[in-house]
């Protein structure tokens, strides 16, 4: 089962320290979020563990947005 | 320790005394490979998978077996003496078949780092790889599988057409799997730096540079238990980027030459879960090594709780280079592993780059991180009051401290710091101008500030405009295009400066100062926003303060260059008017 939009902007949120109603679609992780590469990957780490689902490098280097993180999700 | 210093008031040092003799050790990698399966075959290296753990272990006699294999595959695709290659994959055994396996049949490799947990796309990344591809006119492209099918898709004539993926390479029929015969002064590989022009300078490394550099090092950090590295050590683990000097000659190719277990880790994993790599040094008499940041790291994700059940107490070291060492660092990490039996004592600093190869001096002492102050205010920013020792330098290599003028100074004087010796470079590839820069009557002239005390290297920052971030260099100008790209057609003459600043705990942060004539609050905020947007997109960097200034305002040269250092300093003392956002 994927997990819904909410646990998903719930983990970005506390990994970003911004408020969850501050994320939008298109909020980007690097410029608007301050989210590096080793903070990316903690991301990931995070993601996958909450949620068991594994996201590989590739698919990881493609995601820039809020937007991006859910749309894998939605199709998890 | 008193017999290290050669001249005790010059500012003028002498490389350390050789403890173990290398006349009869081989100066190339065909030799090399085959000597680490010869004579330490019981030894070995292991790849850790993704989750940090089940190593995919090789004895060395193994690891000659898979070059082999790699050397006659690319001979297979047609690859010959003298060709250049450009590697852009993680750390695997894919890694480290190719590029051993190219360097062995005469192929000039280079690496650079992969699209890996970058979250960068595909289309900047193709921009940076044919950066990277034209310094050195690189006839083959080793990438991942993703990229190469969205490079043969977007440039299928040029990038996507010298795209080549590990498991392409290594279905090929194998040719030719013998080694070439190759002399210790030809080229091996190359090494990218930044230039100070924007373009990447390709370092060429002889098969002599890098070996006599990897036996270096085993003395340079066995100094200070009286027996190089290769007599005692149980392990050595990795997680540095293979694309990094400190990961490539530091870790690899100094474990192979002198017989060192290695264990190496993908650096996406050490990031994603850092006591996966404090745990494989568990009981082990090893040395560990990274930039402050990988320690860092540490110290920011990880609690007490993590490291329970660790036992630390056998590391035999804890090394440190290739960015600056800040002790509140070590200091925090020292206090998280404190239940491992890890002590302060064990941490080593050192000094390198790789025009150098890599590695010019350790710390020889066991006493932890000791700093020294500045001796002297000088015209040059010094961010850093106290600075810490980097030790004595390798066997058979000398370092200098000189004026601008290039007159030697005298201990205890801040200058140039210059760097002499067997692993010193002679070229970048096809670039005799920056070659002559940096290189003046065998002197490296390293471009950064430092002072000699009492025998010991003191590095107290740089003199180059280089940002280093997270141990990883950064040009200035990478940095102002993009935020000139991002700002379209400002008005002529609207400049851009890019620097970092350094934060206690954390360590470099990047910060641009914009010059614009635009005034309106809302207008400058989307200013602001797609700056940002473009560096993150590009770099996946974030940047730590935008400043918006008055055009003009960035003090340039007569001659119009922008003074990077001057509106640096400026900054810090908070001498610069901001714009409102």
């Amino acid at each position: 089962m994927s997990p819904n939009t909410d646990s998903v902007l719930e983990v970005i949120s506390k990994l970003a320290s911004m408020p969850i109603d501050s994320l939008k679609r298109e909020t980007e992780l690097v410029a608007d979020l301050g989210i590096d590469s080793p903070k990316a990957l903690q991301l990931l780490v995070e993601l996958e563990d909450e949620f068991g689902i594994e996201i590989s490098d590739e698919e990881a280097a493609r995601m820039e947005t809020v937007g991006d993180v859910l749309d894998f999700y939605e199709k998890a | 320790m008193s017999s290290h210093v050669t001249e005790a008031r010059l500012a003028h040092i002498h490389g350390i005394p050789r403890r173990k003799p290398i006349d009869d050790l081989p100066l190339t990698f065909p030799e090399t490979v085959a000597y680490a399966a010869r004579e330490f075959s019981e030894k070995g290296i292991s790849v850790l998978d993704r989750s940090g753990r089940n190593p995919d272990r090789r004895s060395f006699a193994e690891v000659l077996d898979s070059v082999k294999q790699a050397a006659g595959k690319w001979r297979a695709l047609g690859v010959q003496n003298g060709d250049r290659i450009l590697l852009c994959i993680p750390t695997s055994w894919e890694f480290v078949d190719s590029w051993l396996g190219a360097i062995c049949i005469g192929a000039k490799p280079a690496a650079i780092a992969p699209a890996m947990g970058g979250l960068s796309s595909s289309s900047n990344f193709a921009e940076r790889l044919e950066k990277f591809r034209s310094v050195i006119d690189a006839s083959r492209l080793l990438v991942g599988d993703r990229m190469a099918s969205d490079l043969r898709a977007q440039f299928p004539d040029t990038l996507g057409a010298i795209s080549l993926t590990p498991g392409e390479l290594f279905s090929e029929e194998s040719g030719d799997q013998s080694f070439r015969q190759v002399e210790p002064e030809e080229m091996a590989f190359m090494q990218f730096t930044s230039g100070s022009t924007g373009m990447p300078r390709a370092v060429v490394i002889t098969h002599q540079m890098a070996t006599l550099n990897a036996y270096a090092i085993n003395e340079g950090i066995g100094d200070r238990f009286g027996a190089p590295v290769s007599e005692w050590s149980e392990l050595h683990s990795a997680w540095l980027p293979m694309h990094h000097d400190m990961g490539l000659i530091g870790c690899l190719l100094f474990c192979i030459a002198n017989g060192i277990e290695l264990s190496l880790m993908n650096p996406t994993t050490f990031l994603a879960r850092p006591i996966r790599y404090l745990e494989t040094f568990h009981k082990k008499r090893a040395v560990m090594s990274g930039p402050n940041f990988g320690y860092q790291f540490c110290v920011d994700r990880l609690k007490q709780s993590d490291v329970e059940g660790l036992d630390l107490s056998r590391l035999a070291t804890a090394n440190t280079g290739s960015e600056m060492v800040r002790p509140e660092t070590f200091k925090a990490f020292s206090k998280l592993l404190e239940p491992t039996g890890f002590t302060p004592d064990k941490v080593m600093s050192c000094y390198g780059m790789a025009e150098a190869t890599l590695a010019v001096s350790f710390d020889g002492f066991q006493k932890g991180v000791r700093t020294h102050s500045v001796p002297q205010k000088s015209e040059v920013l010094v961010e850093n009051q106290d600075v810490v020792s980097c030790g004595f330098v390798v066997p058979d290599t000398e370092v200098k401290i000189v004026t601008q003028e290039g007159t030697t100074l005298n201990e205890n004087e801040l200058g140039e710091v210059l760097v002499k010796g067997p692993a010193v470079f002679s070229e970048y590839y096809k670039n005799e101008e920056a070659t002559n820069e940096v290189l003046k009557d065998g002197w490296l002239y390293t471009g950064d500030l430092g002072f000699i005390s009492n025998g010991e290297l003191y590095i107290a920052g740089r003199s180059k405009e280089i940002l280093v971030i997270r141990g990883d260099n950064i040009m200035p100008h990478e940095l102002e295009w993009l935020a000139e790209e991002a700002r379209g057609q400002g008005e002529s003459g609207e400049r851009t400066a890019a620097f970092s600043v350094s934060h206690e705990e954390v360590g470099e942060e990047i910060v641009l100062v914009v010059e614009t004539n635009v005034t309106d609050t809302e207008k400058l905020g989307e200013l602001d926003h797609s700056i940002r947007s473009r560096i993150g997109r590009a770099m996946s960097l974030p940047v730590h303060d935008l400043v918006f200034v008055r055009r003009g305002r960035i003090p340039r040269t007569s001659s119009g260059k922008i003074q990077r250092t001057k509106i640096k300093s400026d900054y810090i003392s908070g001498a610069i008017e901001r714009l409102d956002v």
